[in-house]
């Protein structure tokens, strides 16, 4: 049953006071490619079924035919908003493949850009909440510590927002020597934007009318519903994967994590921001850590990277050797050589 | 400690196990599948982290369904395998974990695997007509696009048409 | 007074010249935000980068109400009849920039899924390489737009907007005859494109 037969069997069911109304995939608030079919009361929503798919890549199989080192571009444009966790976070279920142990300092250096680049996505996340809901102040004062933010990513990794920084076994390079002073600088004023904002929005009458009691959610169906993050915290869960299962050394890092208790858009909002205060503080108690702690920011056991098998029963090719990078390719990737145009087959819908 | 409670409860359920880095997967065959995630649930493995499939095409049952679950109190993370041939379905977990909706629509979409009961399945990621199943090992990266083909010219090439 | 005939070439390009002053100069955006090319554009419009320079800070998320569109990210093949829709729907004069290679080329995609490039459906005039492109970027691909506006007589460009409304139609016919989705109508208008060599629907 497609959406819109759904849509035309609840359209039976409408009488004169509901309208369907289509949000959708090009839309100011949906920020990207999510459609939904709204059926409206007034201006209470009564049904919405979402449509998505709009931003189907096919990632995963381009992946197939990729090595694991190059894959790590592919990542960044996963979560736009804070692209280094997600180099982070591939880079480290390789490693936990691979059974590589990182250097501490790459570890370090990774859970601060980590940390930077939570505070960047916390950013766009409330600042562009916020514009929606009407508080376009909001976003161009934040907007401005993203600046600084994308400044230190780029003296870091040279580019801005989708920086590939990690690398299989380390990292792309050490923290180069301007990176410490305008992290200082950023550290100081971004704390200052965050009060800024707390006292902006927090006790703000208009803010809570359009954010308190909306979207709520108990904690037993955000579990069931396979909530993660700070909507899940905001349910009431105190579930963080950095405090559950730590991973590159959060163990020794000393925060706290805020829970909320209704799960509505105001609970889910302080999550966030909190949040993005604690790491803004654990990336400055970071900072402090490997500043003092000199050693190497990439694994020297691996030098290259290494080769990944598409498929199990695929044989290398024989012109690969063990310092080369290329990846064995399915015959399904791209050939060398140009293809014969398609045939109908993938031509016709059946 | 959960595999040894499934063996306990469901005896022969479990076909195949091994644990790889501090993870711990166990294989069950489809028809056990809703015993297995009735006790999962009871156990406190309450939150279904993913839905997703791996397509082997030298094997017989090609399709292997891969569950990952996370018991929230214990911090204990399970992962379930159960294969299927081509052409078969597995039992749908929508009844007890509303997340399993749009993952097993995804890997109805990627794979073509079905899902008995359930309540609407249809294609997710790509169009309604979309021909083929992506993940499949004999899917094609490109899909058959044309303009995908290494060769191909930019329409627009210096303010002149182009073409091939 | 000579000035006065209508017939005169000088009072033509006169008013060629102010009417595409006033356009270039008042260019409203409507970001066609779809991926991480929208975050830059965010930056592009906040303080440090400032597009509003420019007469573009009225960003109008309604394709009726802008015209301008700057297609922001990655657009897939699920999503390519949905911007054919848009940018039919938006009024004359119109312009069309490509931010971004996933949206010029395809960018890294070259996959079952995704467009390989916005201009084989919509036409486009500018477009901004780059993955995702600086903010200056950015303003320079909107600063080459008001160059070739400037240059735009007040009749000629509408031939590519022309066969676009064509294409559409073609679409549609295609879509009704053969009980197709509108994805799956335009993945087949360019199969056949490419049969023929040529890279576009329209």
């Amino acid at each position: 049953m497609t959406t819109m037969d759904s849509i035309a069997l609840s359209r039976q069911m409408l009488d004169g006071d509901k309208m369907i109304v289509n949000m959708g995939p090009s839309h100011p608030t949906t920020h990207g490619t999510l459609r939904i079919v709204l059926e409206l009361e007034g201006e209470t929503i009564t049904k919405a079924t979402p449509e998505m798919g709009y931003l189907h890549r096919g990632v995963e199989k381009l992946g197939e035919s990729l090595s694991y080192q190059q894959f790590i571009p592919l990542t960044d444009r996963l979560n736009y908003c804070s692209a280094i966790m997600n180099n982070v976070g591939y880079a480290t279920a390789v490693e936990k493949l691979l059974d590589i142990q990182i250097p501490k300092r790459a570890a370090q250096i990774r859970v601060l850009m980590s940390e930077l680049s939570r505070v960047a996505d916390h950013i766009v996340c409330v600042g562009v909440n916020a514009v929606d809901i009407g508080a376009f102040t909001a976003f161009l004062y934040l907007f401005k510590q993203r600046e600084t933010a994308y400044d230190l990513f780029e003296m870091a990794a040279g580019q801005r927002l989708h920086t590939s920084f990690t690398r299989i076994g380390g990292l792309f390079r050490d923290i180069p020597e301007g990176f410490v002073p305008l992290c200082e600088r950023f550290l100081v004023e971004c704390a200052e934007a965050i009060d800024e904002l707390e006292r902006l929005l927090t006790k703000n009458p208009i803010w809570h009318d359009r954010t308190k009691g909306i979207g709520v959610i108990s904690a037993e169906d955000a579990v069931n519903w396979g909530y993660t993050g700070p909507s899940l915290r905001a349910a009431g869960v105190p579930q963080d994967l950095r405090k559950a299962q730590p991973y590159l050394g959060y163990e020794t890092y000393d925060f706290d994590i805020p829970v909320g208790t209704t799960g509505d858009v105001f609970d889910r909002y302080l999550s966030a921001w909190r949040r993005c205060a604690r790491a803004y503080a654990s990336s400055g108690r970071c900072w402090t850590a490997w500043s003092r702690d000199p050693s190497w920011w990439m694994t020297p056991r691996w030098p290259c990277h290494p080769r990944r098998r598409s498929t199990p029963g695929w044989r290398a090719s024989s012109t690969t050797s063990s310092s080369s990078c290329t990846a064995w390719r399915c015959p399904w990737a791209r050939s060398t050589a140009p293809p014969k145009p398609p045939t109908a087959s993938w031509a016709s819908t059946s | 400690m959960i595999i040894e409670h499934i063996d306990a409860q469901l005896p022969g359920t479990v076909t195949d196990r091994h644990a790889f880095r501090g993870d711990q997967t166990i294989v069950i065959a489809g028809e056990h599948l809703l015993a297995v995630v009735d006790l999962l649930h009871r156990e406190g493995f309450q939150l279904l982290v993913d839905i997703t499939a791996v397509d082997w095409p030298e094997r017989e049952q090609r399709f292997d369904v891969v569950y990952h679950w996370l018991n929230l109190a214990s911090q204990e993370r399970l992962r379930v395998k159960v294969p299927v041939a081509d052409g078969g379905s597995v039992p749908s977990l929508t009844g007890s974990f509303k997340t399993a909706n749009w993952f097993e629509r995804e890997v109805f979409d990627m794979f073509g695997i079905g899902f008995d009961g359930h309540p609407d399945l249809r294609r997710l990621l790509t169009w309604p007509d979309f021909p083929g199943h992506a993940l499949r090992k004999d899917f094609p990266l490109d899909g058959g696009d044309v303009f995908c083909m290494e060769g191909c010219t930019a329409p627009y090439n210096n303010g002149e048409r182009g073409g091939r | 007074m000579s000035e006065l005939d209508i017939n005169d070439a000088v009072m033509t390009t006169r008013l060629d010249a102010v009417v595409n002053w006033g356009r270039k100069n008042s260019l409203w955006p409507m970001p066609f935000g779809v991926a991480c090319c929208a975050i830059e554009f965010m930056s592009m419009m906040a303080s440090r980068f400032d597009l509003s320079r420019f007469g573009a800070e009225a960003m109008r998320f309604s394709p009726r109400q802008s015209d301008m569109m700057l297609i922001l990210g990655t657009i897939t093949n699920k999503m390519a009849p949905v911007l054919r829709t848009i940018y039919a729907q938006m009024a004359e004069p119109k312009w069309v920039i490509s931010v971004g290679v996933c949206a010029s080329s395809g960018g890294m995609y070259r996959t079952y899924a995704t467009l390989q490039g916005v201009d084989r459906v919509i036409p486009v005039d500018v477009y901004v390489p780059g993955c995702p492109p600086r903010p200056e970027s950015m303003i320079y691909g909107v600063m080459k737009l008001q160059e070739k506006i400037e240059k735009e007589s007040l009749s000629m460009r509408k031939d590519h907007i022309a066969r676009f409304y064509e294409s559409l139609a073609r679409q549609e016919s295609l879509q009704a005859e053969k009980g197709l989705t509108s994805q799956q109508a335009i993945r087949e208008m360019l199969m056949d494109a490419g049969e023929r060599g040529v890279g576009t629907i329209f």
